[in-house]
């Protein structure tokens, strides 16, 4: 099946000129990434209703198709038709592409994500840097939606934002120099190829620390509960997107919930070995279980497993923001700054001391040679 | 170099912390707040003014309105005030059933008092968690009086009827199956003492789940240690009364210093502070929600061996029984004097405090001797509270004052009367 | 406070302050009467004092007497031709009031004495003025900004006298006698102005209960019907 359609789809390429062959080539592999990814986001904001509403002893939306299947789609035709308010002496042109800014980057991230052996939109060298810069282009889409709306609410929401994203960037970063020193390369492709083997190849184990900071970072970059100050729903109202309504706020909503997957994959990517198999490479167990006959292609390597490490860690946000209050803007900088950075600069010396002892099981296959 | 003003900016009336319609108008240098004006008023609907205007039981549904998360606790210091210009003497059942829902109106207080504390600094699902037992109790409130919120039972000399032999129940729905609702019905079965009686027995266990969440959390630590810190000398010059006046560590509470009722036949403890914060005011409500129900198991146990009458037998004041009035004249000239013209109360005056669950909660009452009260005086625990927000603030950041917003245990309903 | 308790405090007080007047109530509660200009010295002297202690002022609140004993109907006086009485509100006084016109009243608590006493002071009514406390207890700060707002009353040294209940911009002082229930003006949106207006109140007063004053022989005493009766005859 699957290799039918990709026959035609090879086909109905080459159908085309020549100059405009690899344009339909990216473009189409960029809808086969982006399609799926807007259902995610979409049925993600359902999830995440029902599941903090079972923690809330309560059902969460039930009413719009069968157990509220259809929520997603009925907030969309909602957000799609009501009226874009656009407050008077606002900036209208930043007002309106503010939201953009923000989505933008958190799926053009997407463009370096491995899915499986092979599978990337691009499989560049500088991957980890493209992701590095790209993310924290988002912010600026936070920060000009909370100047052009021209209300003090939403400028308290963007500072806190910028101050916010720009300590928790440093973590998050030092806490990829951490992968990038235990893997030896930049390419996100070689850094899941890095942690090939079994579970105990995972580059969460060796480097645990560091992975706690990037997630809890990635928490706090996406804003979300208990770091979400930037909107800060009991003190400065929705904070940067107060003025937002209808499509226009629906984009950052999207760019939130893009946030929250993108942040899950690089941690899966990074920390948790990608698409492989938790049961690779235990030896026989492994070889018996990938024999299995119909069933047996669930337990080895593939997209599958990194798609519920995914999942794995989007219930980790949602599960945060049902048990956790939220910090005070000036904690969360003290977070930042006192305990992460120190932690992940520490860490970042016993990474570098590790592979240079060459540690097994991780470090002796020639990370940094 | 231009000059660095501070900004103002308006907290509310329309604010998802501000509990209502509660406008504060915050000079702040960044997130720090310099100065901080609330402008309260408007839910103010004249109570004060409606009260002078109508026959005294007339007035006791306003008090419900009051402070609406506390209803039944208003009544009683009006009723109160009432009794004591009267000099009519309650029956001790009925003083049992008040103090019993007295104390369910404490922990009613409490738990909203709890879960919106929560929600204001973030803990979303304490919000839920709490209505989950409200309901139950706002049930209770229903089997007595007919309503969940705006009771209006307590009636001068005693209370409107004795305590129901059933709980209302559970239907089988479109939502709810056969199976869910037996479940939901399985504590209703009894009567209404044995309905709390079940609900004394589950309450602690829910607030230990109440504790887990926040006692030991480290955010919510941070969020409220040290946070509006009131020295006791402050606390007593700002007026303040209730768990806002222990939690700085003033040894007080109506209930035991001058008990009315008959809170000097129960047990209980008062919880106190030590350091006047926030945290120390949330332990001292978590610590009278044990009370409450401590107080409540021991009412249901003098209430299930003293059947009795509930209100006065002066029918001057309380209506007689519906079957009298078909046989008895002078039933049926009372029931009528009552309904249209009321009871006139002596001349003279009197103040009637009870402590609600907010603080002392007063009732000033002037009588010229007609049967509408010359001047009442609401003295809610609340109005005095938020006045000491100015002082409690400064300094503190932004999140804080949402904080101490939900420290105060704001409710409009009393504060503009 | 007990009967002994209440009587003890009562007599301290008569000692302490001999221009004031302490009544002692049936209900256990004692009035202290205070002449304005004496007001903030007395108070000074509850707080501090050691017999006294008043560390709170729990309440502040004004009392309007220029309506005190009126009544809508006549009652013990009517005769079996009173049946039009229903119709035409007949307003008549049963009880004289001899003092000034507006009252302030402060309910103070000790919380070390376990005492409660209440101040009250009188001001005139064409300019109600009274001593402002909040240097003595720092609570009284909103409870005197609502007696102004309600009654007009003027604080001397309050700080920030503005009104708080009340809209911004509100004329009058509703809990006076002579404002009206439904009050003066009301609001509605005019969809010509494309604005909220104001405009005089058109709700007719209307009074459903009569305000009546019956002497009930149970209470007895001093306020039995001809006592009054040979009150409003001097």
């Amino acid at each position: 099946m699957f290799e039918l359609i990709l026959t035609i789809w090879q086909d109905a390429i080459a159908l085309l000129p020549d100059v405009l062959q690899p344009f339909a080539a990216i473009i189409s592999k960029i809808v086969v990434i982006l399609m799926p990814l807007i259902i995610c986001v979409a049925f993600l904001t359902l999830a995440e209703r029902k599941i903090i509403g079972y923690m809330q002893v309560r059902i969460g939306p039930n009413r719009v198709g069968p157990r509220g299947l259809l929520q997603p789609f009925a907030d969309t035709f909602k957000l799609m038709f009501k009226e874009i308010i656009i407050p008077s002496n606002s900036n209208k042109f930043l007002f309106v592409g503010a939201p953009l800014i923000t989505f933008a980057p958190a799926v053009a991230a997407w463009a370096v994500i491995p899915f499986d052996e092979g599978m990337a939109l691009s499989n560049i060298n500088a991957g980890l840097l493209y992701v590095l810069a790209i993310t924290s282009i988002g912010v600026y889409g936070v920060i000009i939606a909370g100047w052009a709306s021209n209300s003090k609410y939403a400028f308290l929401g963007a500072m806190r934002s910028s101050a916010q994203i720009v300590s928790y960037e440093i973590a998050m970063g030092f806490a990829l120099v951490g992968v990038l020193i235990a893997s030896g390369s930049l390419n996100m492709h070689e850094i899941v190829v890095a942690q090939k083997g079994s579970v105990l190849n995972w580059f969460a184990l060796p480097l645990f620390p560091l992975f706690m900071v990037y997630f809890i970072s990635g928490v706090a970059e996406t804003n979300r509960a208990p770091f979400d100050v930037a909107e800060g729903e009991s003190e400065i109202v929705a904070g940067f997107h107060v003025e937002y309504s209808g499509m226009a706020f629906a984009v950052f909503f999207l760019a939130e919930y893009a946030n929250m997957i993108l942040i899950s994959a690089l941690a899966a990517i990074m920390f948790l070995g990608g698409w492989y198999s938790p049961l690779a490479g235990l030896g026989v167990v492994s070889d018996t279980l990938f024999a299995l006959p119909y069933i047996g292609w669930a337990f080895d390597s593939g997209f599958h497993w990194l798609f519920f490490k995914i999942a794995f860690f989007l219930l980790m946000f949602l599960w945060f923001r049902a048990t956790f209050p939220r910090y005070r803007y000036d904690q969360i900088m003290r977070l930042g700054w006192k305990v992460f950075i120190p932690i992940t600069i520490v860490w970042l010396l016993v990474a570098g001391v590790m592979v240079l002892a060459e540690i097994p099981p991780w470090f002796d296959k020639g990370g940094l040679s | 170099m231009a000059e660095i003003r501070n900004y103002t900016m308006n907290f509310g009336p329309q604010h998802p912390a501000a509990h209502g319609v509660l406008r504060l108008v915050l000079e702040m240098d960044g997130e720090v707040v310099e100065r901080a004006d609330p402008h309260v008023g408007l839910l103010h609907r004249g109570t004060e003014k409606l009260a002078e205007t109508k026959p005294f039981n007339q007035s006791i549904g306003y008090m419900d309105r009051l402070d609406y998360v506390s209803m039944m606790c208003n009544e009683h210091a009006y009723v109160m005030a009432i009794e004591k210009l009267l000099g009519i003497e309650v029956p001790r059942r009925a003083q049992y059933i008040r103090v019993m829902f007295d104390e369910i109106t404490r922990i009613l207080n409490h738990l909203m008092w709890l879960g919106t504390h929560g929600l204001d600094i973030g803990a979303m699902t304490m919000f839920l968690y709490c209505f989950r037992e409200r309901e139950d109790l706002m049930d209770c409130y229903e089997a007595v009086s007919g309503t969940r919120m705006h009771a209006t039972y307590y009636r001068p000399g005693g209370v409107y009827r004795d305590l129901p032999g059933t709980m209302p129940q559970y239907e089988v729905s479109k939502w709810h199956k056969k199976k869910d609702v037996d479940r939901m019905n399985e504590a209703r079965q009894g009567s209404l003492l044995d309905f709390i009686e079940d609900f004394t027995r589950r309450f602690p266990k829910m607030v230990d789940e109440y504790e887990t969440l926040l006692t030991d959390n480290r955010i919510w630590k941070q969020r409220t240690v040290g946070i509006g810190v009131v020295s006791p000398e402050r606390a007593q010059q700002l007026g303040f009364s209730g768990p806002m006046l222990r939690g700085s560590g003033v040894e007080w509470d109506i209930r035991k210093k001058q008990p009315y009722a008959v809170y000097d036949e129960l047990f209980f403890d008062i919880p106190v502070g030590v350091t006047g914060d926030c945290y120390d005011r949330y332990l001292v409500r978590m610590e009278e929600l044990r009370q409450s129900n401590h107080i409540i198991k021991q009412c249901v146990e003098w209430l299930r061996n003293n059947p009795g009458p509930v209100i006065t037998q002066d029918h001057k004041v309380a209506p007689p029984k519906r079957l009298d009035m078909k046989g008895d004249m002078e039933a049926l000239i009372h029931h009528f004097k009552l309904f249209t013209e009321g009871y006139c109360v002596p001349e003279g005056e009197v103040y009637a405090s009870v402590e609600a669950p907010k603080g002392e909660f007063g009732v000033y009452l002037v009588s010229d001797g007609a049967n509408k009260p010359y001047r009442v005086k609401m003295r809610a625990p609340g109005f005095a509270h938020i006045s000491a927000m100015d002082e409690m603030v400064r300094g503190h950041m932004l999140a804080d004052v949402v904080a101490v917003i939900g420290t105060m245990d704001i409710v409009f309903g009393e504060i503009d009367r | 406070m007990s009967k002994k308790a209440v009587s003890a405090l009562c007599e301290k007080l008569v000692a302490r302050f001999p221009d004031s007047q302490a009544v002692h109530s049936a209900q256990d509660q004692i009035t202290l009467e205070v002449p304005a200009e004496q007001l903030i010295e007395t108070c000074t002297a509850l707080r501090d004092e050691k017999d006294f202690a008043f560390e709170q002022l729990v309440d502040v609140c004004g009392v309007d007497y220029s309506d005190y004993g009126n009544v809508d109907w006549t009652t013990e006086r009517a005769t079996g031709t009173g049946f039009s009485r229903g119709r035409d509100v007949v307003e008549e006084k049963t009880t004289a009031w001899e003092k000034p016109r507006f009252a302030v009243v402060y309910h103070l608590l000790s919380h070390s004495k376990n005492q409660r006493l209440r101040v009250r002071t009188f001001a005139d009514s064409e300019f109600p003025k009274v001593d402002s406390v909040i240097d003595i207890w720092s609570s009284a700060n909103w409870f005197e900004r609502e007696a102004f707002d309600m009654f007009g009353i003027m604080f001397e040294g309050h700080p920030d006298l503005r009104r708080i209940l009340t809209d911004y911009g509100f004329i009058g002082h509703p809990l006076r006698k002579d404002f009206p229930l439904s009050g003066h003006v009301e609001m509605r949106y005019d969809p010509d102005k494309k604005r909220v207006v104001y405009q005089p109140v058109s709700i007719a007063p209307r009074i459903n209960t009569p305000r009546v004053i019956r002497h009930d022989n149970r209470y007895g005493g001093e306020s039995l019907p001809e006592v009054k009766e040979e009150q409003q005859g001097s």
